[in-house]
């Protein structure tokens, strides 16, 4: 007798979630309605996310659960762990030894492969959200493929501010259909999206919503001609490992102005290095 | 004199087993008002007595009880009496001169809480009948708590709590994008103002 079911959802909940899930593989970019359940944790905090891993999960699985790029931030860790106990998987923090990775606000540097699933926690599932508050219309827009309110906000950033003035949750299009957020990850990551051999799934659990990119989707970052999409990053090289193609994040190091940036991808970061990679403030391993 | 309350057998549909989805039915509404936070349904309530969707209730019914709570368990397949519960329910009979589709007659609200609340369960009833105006023929005034979406998709406190909570969660990946977003603004606004000087 175990404490829980295998991956704490009742058989029926994973039912109804692989459902939700094979509809939205079948309709890339499509946000498919689903009756998320009451997790142990709070709203907000990857329940959708949880949900849908939960769902995936079998017992030879190796998990990986990544925030903000790292195996260490409190959410991953509580995740992690709800799932060796409710599930008793194995756990990675290596992303190329993850069969399942589930993430907040990243996508791995390593590029993944086929037969690895990515999880992505999201907050607000809907692109169209902070242009249109309401859900039903929303709706509509999505079914009569009416994008033109999108594409007037961005031509707007750039009458104003030269550019696009957005940094995350850049806004995609679905092999030509369906206008999809990615949740909240750097614009940086918006290239790993499309073309990519693993299966991507997003969870969305206050918002009960679930969509999914089978694996080598096309997905287009929404730019115009004269203006294209840009993934940037800080003009940096990571500080400990030398990179200079990952995504970077700023630590201020003292009271004095002083900073360094490093590799938000934890794991991308301690690889390089044990491979004898530094950077400035690095030590060679 | 009052509206007909027609009863059926219909099982209503389970909030808590399928996705809201919008417009709601009234057995929906009820549901999520149950939910709802107390605080945010007594305001809603409030502003439609201060005239934002104005009915005026009067209290037809309002009583306090227990009930026996039955839970499914999925994988057993039958339901188990786990034990009991107090509720608070009140219905409310309004004020209705009628409408294009309806004729002048009393209209009603309903609330249904858990605990000894009277002021959750009338104020519930207040909202349920000012959530009704689509289907008593009345004019959508813009109120507030005549909205369904604002009123149904904001009065789960469990949901608002966890996500106004999420944010002392580390967001130092889209910070950082936001950050360099600003100084690229920032550094071409000045050199832009330098070239004009």
């Amino acid at each position: 007798m175990t404490d829980y079911n295998f991956a704490y959802l009742d058989e029926q909940t994973k039912r109804m979630i692989r459902r939700a899930i094979l509809k939205g593989i079948a309709v890339p970019g499509y946000q498919v309605p689903f009756a998320s359940r009451e997790m142990p944790m709070p709203y907000g905090w990857g329940t959708g996310g949880v949900q849908v891993t939960a769902a995936c999960l079998v017992p030879e699985d190796k998990l990986k659960v990544i925030d903000q790029g790292a195996d260490d931030t409190t959410n991953a860790v509580s995740i992690r762990r709800f799932f060796q106990r409710t599930a008793n998987v194995a756990v990675t923090e290596a992303t190329e030894e993850a069969t399942v990775i589930q993430t907040r606000h990243r996508i791995p540097e390593t590029p993944l492969t086929e037969g690895q699933i990515l999880v992505y926690q999201v907050p607000i599932p809907e692109p169209l959200r902070f242009l249109e508050p309401r859900e039903t219309e929303t709706r509509k827009m999505h079914e009569l493929e009416e994008y033109g309110l999108m594409h007037v906000k961005l031509y707007e950033d750039i009458a104003r501010h030269g550019q696009i003035a957005t940094s995350y949750a850049y806004p995609v299009k679905v092999e030509g259909r369906y206008v999809m957020d990615p949740s909240p990850i750097p614009k940086f990551d918006n290239p790993k999206l499309g073309q990519n051999p693993a299966i991507q799934l997003f969870g969305a659990g206050r918002e009960q919503r679930i969509y999914a990119l089978p694996p080598y989707t096309e997905v287009v970052s929404l730019d115009f001609d004269d203006h294209p999409f840009q993934p940037s990053k800080a003009a940096h090289d990571c500080d400990l490992c030398g990179a200079k193609d990952s995504y970077l994040d700023e630590v201020i190091t003292d009271d004095a102005g002083g900073r360094m940036f490093v590799c938000s991808d934890t794991d991308f970061c301690a690889g390089r290095r044990a491979k004898g990679h530094t950077g400035r403030l690095g030590e060679a391993a | 004199m009052i509206e007909a309350a027609t009863p059926s057998d219909t099982t209503p549909p389970d909030l808590t087993r399928e996705p809201m989805e919008l417009p709601a039915t009234r057995p929906l509404r009820l549901q999520a008002l149950t939910r709802g936070d107390e605080g945010f349904v007594l305001s809603m309530a409030y502003s439609t007595q201060r005239g934002y969707g104005r009915t005026h209730a009067f209290v037809g019914e309002l009583r306090i009880g227990m009930v026996a709570v039955e839970v499914e368990i999925p994988e057993l397949g039958f339901a188990v009496e786990i034990g009991e519960v107090e509720l608070t329910e009140c219905e409310t009979v309004n004020q209705f001169k009628g409408s294009k589709s309806e004729p002048p007659q009393f209209t009603r609200g309903y609330g249904l809480v858990f605990g000894q609340s009277e002021r959750k369960a009338i104020a519930m009833s207040l909202v349920d009948r000012a959530l009704r105006w689509e289907e008593l023929g009345e004019d959508f005034t813009g109120a507030p708590a005549q909205d369904e979406e604002f009123v149904l998709m904001h009065c789960d406190n469990i949901q608002a709590t966890g996500f106004l909570e999420h944010i002392k969660l580390p967001h130092y990946v889209d910070f950082q994008a936001e950050l360099e977003l600003v100084r690229r603004l920032r550094s071409e606004a000045q050199a832009m103002q330098e070239a004009a000087e």
